[in-house]
Protein backbone atom coordinates (compact mmCIF):
# COMPACT_ATOMS: atom_id res chain seq x y z
CA UNK A 1 0.00 0.00 0.00
CA UNK A 2 2.49 2.23 1.29
CA UNK A 3 4.37 1.24 -2.09
CA UNK A 4 2.08 2.21 -4.01
CA UNK A 5 1.46 5.52 -2.41
CA UNK A 6 4.90 6.40 -3.39
CA UNK A 7 4.20 5.53 -7.16
CA UNK A 8 1.32 7.41 -7.41
CA UNK A 9 3.31 10.31 -5.68
CA UNK A 10 5.86 9.93 -8.43
CA UNK A 11 3.88 9.21 -11.58
CA UNK A 12 0.60 11.94 -10.82
CA UNK A 13 3.02 15.02 -10.74
CA UNK A 14 4.27 13.43 -14.09
CA UNK A 15 1.04 13.08 -15.95
CA UNK A 16 0.67 16.83 -14.97
CA UNK A 17 -2.31 15.65 -12.19
CA UNK A 18 -2.71 17.54 -8.89
CA UNK A 19 -0.26 20.00 -9.75
CA UNK A 20 0.13 23.33 -11.02
CA UNK A 21 3.44 23.92 -9.73
CA UNK A 22 6.32 24.52 -12.56
CA UNK A 23 9.46 23.26 -12.36
CA UNK A 24 11.77 25.86 -10.28
CA UNK A 25 8.97 26.24 -7.56
CA UNK A 26 7.00 28.88 -9.81
CA UNK A 27 3.71 28.48 -10.01
CA UNK A 28 1.90 27.93 -13.68
CA UNK A 29 -1.01 30.69 -14.84
CA UNK A 30 -4.29 28.84 -14.78
CA UNK A 31 -5.22 28.93 -18.61
CA UNK A 32 -8.49 29.93 -19.99
CA UNK A 33 -9.99 29.68 -23.24
CA UNK A 34 -13.23 29.86 -25.10
CA UNK A 35 -14.96 27.12 -23.59
CA UNK A 36 -14.90 29.28 -20.36
CA UNK A 37 -16.91 31.87 -21.25
CA UNK A 38 -19.24 33.14 -18.69
CA UNK A 39 -17.99 30.76 -16.19
CA UNK A 40 -16.35 31.38 -12.73
CA UNK A 41 -12.95 31.53 -11.95
CA UNK A 42 -10.93 30.80 -8.54
CA UNK A 43 -7.76 32.70 -8.00
CA UNK A 44 -5.61 33.70 -5.12
CA UNK A 45 -4.18 36.40 -4.93
CA UNK A 46 -0.41 36.72 -6.58
CA UNK A 47 -2.43 33.87 -9.36
CA UNK A 48 -1.36 34.04 -13.05
CA UNK A 49 -4.31 33.83 -15.29
CA UNK A 50 -3.13 33.29 -18.76
CA UNK A 51 -6.48 34.17 -21.57
CA UNK A 52 -5.95 32.35 -24.76
CA UNK A 53 -8.37 33.31 -27.75
CA UNK A 54 -8.25 32.46 -31.39
CA UNK A 55 -7.76 35.16 -33.94
CA UNK A 56 -7.83 35.81 -37.60
CA UNK A 57 -5.64 38.56 -37.46
CA UNK A 58 -5.89 38.66 -41.57
CA UNK A 59 -9.73 39.89 -41.50
CA UNK A 60 -8.48 43.33 -39.26
CA UNK A 61 -9.87 41.95 -36.19
CA UNK A 62 -7.74 41.33 -32.44
CA UNK A 63 -8.88 40.84 -28.83
CA UNK A 64 -8.48 43.63 -27.16
CA UNK A 65 -9.17 44.02 -23.20
CA UNK A 66 -12.07 46.16 -22.78
CA UNK A 67 -13.11 45.36 -19.26
CA UNK A 68 -11.69 44.46 -15.74
CA UNK A 69 -11.30 46.17 -11.86
CA UNK A 70 -7.33 46.25 -12.05
CA UNK A 71 -7.26 46.91 -8.42
CA UNK A 72 -8.05 43.23 -8.50
CA UNK A 73 -6.79 41.82 -11.12
CA UNK A 74 -3.87 43.58 -13.49
CA UNK A 75 -2.83 43.02 -17.28
CA UNK A 76 1.01 41.75 -17.61
CA UNK A 77 2.66 43.06 -20.37
CA UNK A 78 1.82 43.23 -23.74
CA UNK A 79 -0.47 40.11 -25.14
CA UNK A 80 1.59 37.72 -27.13
CA UNK A 81 1.02 35.64 -30.13
CA UNK A 82 0.80 31.67 -30.76
CA UNK A 83 1.31 30.72 -34.04
CA UNK A 84 2.47 27.39 -35.84
CA UNK A 85 3.79 26.90 -39.02
CA UNK A 86 4.79 29.13 -41.30
CA UNK A 87 1.25 30.09 -42.04
CA UNK A 88 -1.03 30.97 -44.71
CA UNK A 89 -3.28 34.03 -46.16
CA UNK A 90 -6.25 34.21 -43.57
CA UNK A 91 -4.93 31.74 -41.41
CA UNK A 92 -5.92 31.58 -37.64
CA UNK A 93 -3.34 32.38 -34.58
CA UNK A 94 -4.22 32.50 -30.75
CA UNK A 95 -3.65 35.49 -29.18
CA UNK A 96 -2.58 35.43 -25.51
CA UNK A 97 -3.09 37.85 -22.29
CA UNK A 98 -1.80 36.89 -19.24
CA UNK A 99 -3.26 38.70 -15.72
CA UNK A 100 -2.24 38.56 -11.99
CA UNK A 101 -4.53 38.62 -9.05
CA UNK A 102 -3.51 41.26 -6.94
CA UNK A 103 -6.04 42.34 -4.51
CA UNK A 104 -9.21 39.62 -2.65
CA UNK A 105 -12.20 40.85 -4.27
CA UNK A 106 -14.65 40.02 -7.65
CA UNK A 107 -14.52 41.12 -11.12
CA UNK A 108 -15.78 40.28 -14.47
CA UNK A 109 -12.85 40.08 -16.91
CA UNK A 110 -13.91 41.37 -20.30
CA UNK A 111 -12.05 41.24 -24.16
CA UNK A 112 -13.81 42.17 -27.53
CA UNK A 113 -12.75 40.90 -30.71
CA UNK A 114 -12.93 44.07 -33.16
CA UNK A 115 -11.25 46.30 -35.48
CA UNK A 116 -9.15 49.15 -33.87
CA UNK A 117 -10.09 51.73 -36.09
CA UNK A 118 -13.58 51.26 -36.45
CA UNK A 119 -14.53 52.46 -33.19
CA UNK A 120 -18.30 52.93 -34.40
CA UNK A 121 -18.87 49.25 -35.19
CA UNK A 122 -19.46 46.90 -32.56
CA UNK A 123 -17.07 44.09 -31.73
CA UNK A 124 -17.51 40.82 -33.49
CA UNK A 125 -17.43 38.62 -30.12
CA UNK A 126 -17.10 38.98 -26.75
CA UNK A 127 -15.31 36.83 -24.27
CA UNK A 128 -16.03 37.14 -20.40
CA UNK A 129 -15.45 35.23 -17.42
CA UNK A 130 -15.43 36.28 -13.67
CA UNK A 131 -12.47 36.23 -11.43
CA UNK A 132 -12.97 35.23 -7.99
CA UNK A 133 -10.11 36.26 -6.18
CA UNK A 134 -9.29 35.01 -2.36
CA UNK A 135 -7.17 36.06 -0.16
CA UNK A 136 -3.82 34.17 -0.19
CA UNK A 137 -3.61 30.93 1.73
CA UNK A 138 -1.67 31.41 5.17
CA UNK A 139 1.69 30.80 5.08
CA UNK B 1 -8.73 39.73 -54.86
CA UNK B 2 -8.32 39.30 -51.17
CA UNK B 3 -11.20 36.67 -51.33
CA UNK B 4 -8.54 34.35 -51.22
CA UNK B 5 -10.41 31.45 -50.95
CA UNK B 6 -12.84 31.95 -53.80
CA UNK B 7 -16.14 31.63 -53.42
CA UNK B 8 -16.72 28.76 -55.32
CA UNK B 9 -17.79 25.75 -53.71
CA UNK B 10 -15.71 24.27 -52.06
CA UNK B 11 -14.01 28.06 -51.59
CA UNK B 12 -12.58 27.12 -54.81
CA UNK B 13 -10.41 24.60 -53.28
CA UNK B 14 -7.91 27.09 -52.75
CA UNK B 15 -8.51 27.19 -48.74
CA UNK B 16 -11.09 27.73 -45.92
CA UNK B 17 -12.47 30.46 -43.76
CA UNK B 18 -8.63 29.15 -41.68
CA UNK B 19 -7.17 30.57 -44.38
CA UNK B 20 -5.62 29.13 -48.29
CA UNK B 21 -3.90 30.35 -51.18
CA UNK B 22 -4.76 32.25 -54.49
CA UNK B 23 -7.99 31.16 -56.43
CA UNK B 24 -6.99 32.02 -59.47
CA UNK B 25 -7.52 28.57 -60.68
CA UNK B 26 -11.46 29.14 -59.38
CA UNK B 27 -11.56 32.20 -61.36
CA UNK B 28 -10.91 30.60 -64.62
CA UNK B 29 -13.15 27.89 -64.01
CA UNK B 30 -16.22 29.05 -61.59
CA UNK B 31 -15.75 33.20 -62.33
CA UNK B 32 -15.79 35.79 -59.91
CA UNK B 33 -18.22 38.04 -58.56
CA UNK B 34 -19.08 41.79 -58.42
CA UNK B 35 -17.67 43.16 -55.16
CA UNK B 36 -20.78 44.96 -54.61
CA UNK B 37 -22.78 41.60 -55.23
CA UNK B 38 -20.92 39.42 -53.20
CA UNK B 39 -18.63 41.70 -50.65
CA UNK B 40 -16.43 40.68 -48.28
CA UNK B 41 -17.60 40.52 -44.65
CA UNK B 42 -14.44 39.37 -42.77
CA UNK B 43 -16.68 36.62 -40.86
CA UNK B 44 -16.98 32.79 -41.43
CA UNK B 45 -20.12 32.03 -43.83
CA UNK B 46 -21.35 29.38 -46.19
CA UNK B 47 -20.27 30.54 -49.86
CA UNK B 48 -23.53 31.93 -52.24
CA UNK B 49 -23.08 29.56 -54.88
CA UNK B 50 -26.61 32.19 -56.69
CA UNK B 51 -24.46 35.18 -57.50
CA UNK B 52 -23.25 35.84 -60.57
CA UNK B 53 -20.27 35.58 -61.42
CA UNK B 54 -19.12 37.57 -64.65
CA UNK B 55 -15.87 37.66 -64.60
CA UNK B 56 -13.16 35.22 -65.15
CA UNK B 57 -9.67 34.94 -65.49
CA UNK B 58 -7.46 33.37 -68.19
CA UNK B 59 -4.10 32.75 -66.67
CA UNK B 60 -1.84 33.78 -63.74
CA UNK B 61 1.21 32.86 -62.02
CA UNK B 62 3.62 33.85 -59.36
CA UNK B 63 6.11 36.22 -60.33
CA UNK B 64 8.85 34.09 -58.99
CA UNK B 65 8.78 30.57 -59.93
CA UNK B 66 8.74 29.22 -56.37
CA UNK B 67 6.33 31.71 -54.83
CA UNK B 68 8.62 33.67 -52.36
CA UNK B 69 9.34 36.77 -52.39
CA UNK B 70 10.69 38.45 -55.75
CA UNK B 71 13.15 41.10 -55.89
CA UNK B 72 12.01 44.42 -56.50
CA UNK B 73 13.09 44.63 -60.44
CA UNK B 74 10.70 41.78 -60.43
CA UNK B 75 7.98 42.52 -59.01
CA UNK B 76 8.24 46.23 -60.57
CA UNK B 77 8.19 44.69 -63.91
CA UNK B 78 5.58 41.98 -63.53
CA UNK B 79 3.22 45.10 -62.29
CA UNK B 80 3.83 46.66 -65.33
CA UNK B 81 3.38 43.70 -67.44
CA UNK B 82 0.60 42.47 -65.72
CA UNK B 83 -0.98 45.00 -63.55
CA UNK B 84 -1.80 44.62 -59.89
CA UNK B 85 -0.66 41.62 -58.16
CA UNK B 86 -2.14 39.43 -55.30
CA UNK B 87 0.89 39.35 -52.54
CA UNK B 88 0.44 38.24 -48.73
CA UNK B 89 2.14 39.95 -45.80
CA UNK B 90 2.48 39.69 -41.95
CA UNK B 91 -0.27 41.56 -40.17
CA UNK B 92 0.15 42.02 -36.62
CA UNK B 93 -1.32 44.29 -34.16
CA UNK B 94 0.73 47.28 -35.19
CA UNK B 95 -0.24 46.62 -39.52
CA UNK B 96 -4.28 46.57 -37.52
CA UNK B 97 -3.37 50.23 -36.56
CA UNK B 98 -1.75 51.58 -39.47
CA UNK B 99 -2.81 55.17 -40.06
CA UNK B 100 -0.39 56.63 -42.91
CA UNK B 101 2.90 57.14 -43.49
CA UNK B 102 5.58 54.23 -44.15
CA UNK B 103 4.68 51.31 -42.43
CA UNK B 104 8.45 49.51 -41.59
CA UNK B 105 7.80 46.93 -39.11
CA UNK B 106 10.48 44.40 -39.58
CA UNK B 107 8.77 40.58 -38.44
CA UNK B 108 10.04 38.02 -40.37
CA UNK B 109 10.01 35.24 -38.32
CA UNK B 110 6.52 34.98 -38.49
CA UNK B 111 5.50 33.57 -42.04
CA UNK B 112 2.64 35.62 -43.65
CA UNK B 113 -1.33 35.68 -42.70
CA UNK B 114 -2.83 38.15 -45.12
CA UNK B 115 -3.12 38.64 -48.92
CA UNK B 116 -3.57 42.16 -50.40
CA UNK B 117 -3.00 44.19 -53.56
CA UNK B 118 -0.04 45.67 -54.52
CA UNK B 119 -0.80 48.19 -57.07
CA UNK B 120 2.40 50.51 -57.45
CA UNK B 121 5.52 51.52 -55.62
CA UNK B 122 7.05 54.77 -54.64
CA UNK B 123 10.65 55.22 -54.98
CA UNK B 124 12.09 57.74 -52.87
CA UNK B 125 9.96 56.01 -49.76
CA UNK B 126 11.74 52.64 -50.76
CA UNK B 127 8.13 50.91 -50.21
CA UNK B 128 4.82 49.00 -51.75
CA UNK B 129 1.38 50.95 -51.86
CA UNK B 130 -1.48 48.37 -51.30
CA UNK B 131 -4.95 48.39 -51.35
CA UNK B 132 -6.32 46.11 -48.68
CA UNK B 133 -9.59 45.03 -48.28
CA UNK B 134 -10.51 46.11 -44.94
CA UNK B 135 -12.67 49.18 -46.28
CA UNK B 136 -11.95 53.08 -46.84
CA UNK B 137 -11.98 53.44 -42.95
CA UNK B 138 -8.51 52.16 -42.42
CA UNK B 139 -5.48 53.11 -42.88
CA UNK B 140 -4.95 55.77 -46.58
CA UNK B 141 -7.90 55.29 -47.28
CA UNK B 142 -8.37 51.75 -47.66
CA UNK B 143 -4.42 51.94 -48.59
CA UNK B 144 -0.63 51.65 -47.10
CA UNK B 145 2.37 52.57 -48.12
CA UNK B 146 4.70 49.50 -46.96
CA UNK B 147 8.74 49.25 -46.89
CA UNK B 148 9.84 47.17 -49.55
CA UNK B 149 11.47 44.63 -46.74
CA UNK B 150 8.95 44.85 -44.12
CA UNK B 151 6.26 41.94 -42.25
CA UNK B 152 7.14 39.12 -45.94
CA UNK B 153 4.78 41.53 -48.23
CA UNK B 154 5.90 39.92 -51.17
CA UNK B 155 5.11 36.26 -50.40
CA UNK B 156 3.33 34.50 -53.11
CA UNK B 157 3.70 37.47 -55.54
CA UNK B 158 1.27 36.53 -58.48
CA UNK B 159 -0.16 38.32 -61.39
CA UNK B 160 -3.46 37.25 -63.10
CA UNK B 161 -4.73 38.21 -66.65
CA UNK B 162 -8.50 38.81 -67.28
CA UNK B 163 -10.56 37.33 -69.64
CA UNK B 164 -11.71 40.18 -72.08
CA UNK B 165 -14.03 40.32 -75.02
CA UNK B 166 -10.68 40.96 -77.41
CA UNK B 167 -9.43 37.84 -77.07
CA UNK B 168 -9.20 34.98 -79.53
CA UNK B 169 -9.11 31.79 -77.06
CA UNK B 170 -7.43 28.86 -79.00
CA UNK B 171 -9.56 25.46 -79.02
CA UNK B 172 -7.59 23.97 -76.60
CA UNK B 173 -8.72 26.47 -74.34
CA UNK B 174 -12.50 25.79 -74.58
CA UNK B 175 -11.55 21.57 -74.12
CA UNK B 176 -9.86 22.39 -71.07
CA UNK B 177 -12.85 24.06 -69.58
CA UNK B 178 -16.10 22.56 -70.61
CA UNK B 179 -18.35 24.71 -68.26
CA UNK B 180 -16.94 28.26 -69.91
CA UNK B 181 -19.22 30.07 -71.11
CA UNK B 182 -19.88 32.69 -73.50
CA UNK B 183 -18.18 36.21 -72.50
CA UNK B 184 -20.97 38.35 -70.93
CA UNK B 185 -19.86 41.47 -73.01
CA UNK B 186 -21.46 41.64 -76.60
CA UNK B 187 -18.67 40.03 -78.32
CA UNK B 188 -16.96 42.92 -80.48
CA UNK B 189 -15.36 40.52 -83.02
CA UNK B 190 -17.52 37.90 -83.91
CA UNK B 191 -16.05 36.86 -87.28
CA UNK B 192 -12.83 35.95 -85.33
CA UNK B 193 -14.71 33.95 -82.90
CA UNK B 194 -13.32 30.04 -83.01
CA UNK B 195 -15.83 27.75 -84.63
CA UNK B 196 -16.82 25.25 -81.74
CA UNK B 197 -14.60 22.57 -81.98
CA UNK B 198 -15.76 19.42 -83.72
Amino acid sequence: MRRGGMILAILLPAMGVGTCTAAGGAKKPMTVGEADQDKTIRVAVGDEVEVRLEAQFGTGYAWALSKVDDGIVRKVGEPTVDRSGEGRAGSKETQVFRFQAKAAGETVLELVYARSWAKDEPPLRRFRVKLQVSAPPAP
Amino acid sequence: MDALPGPSPPHGGAGSCGGGWWAFDSIINNGDAREADYPYTATDSTCNNSVSRPYRAVVWGYVKPDGGIPTVDAMKKALCEHGPLAVAVYVSAAFQAYAGGVFDEKITNQGINHGVTLVGWNDTERAWIIKNSWGAGWGNAGYMHIAWDSNNIGSGAAWVDARNPYYILPHKYYELIPNLKPFPEPDPLPHLKPAPHQ
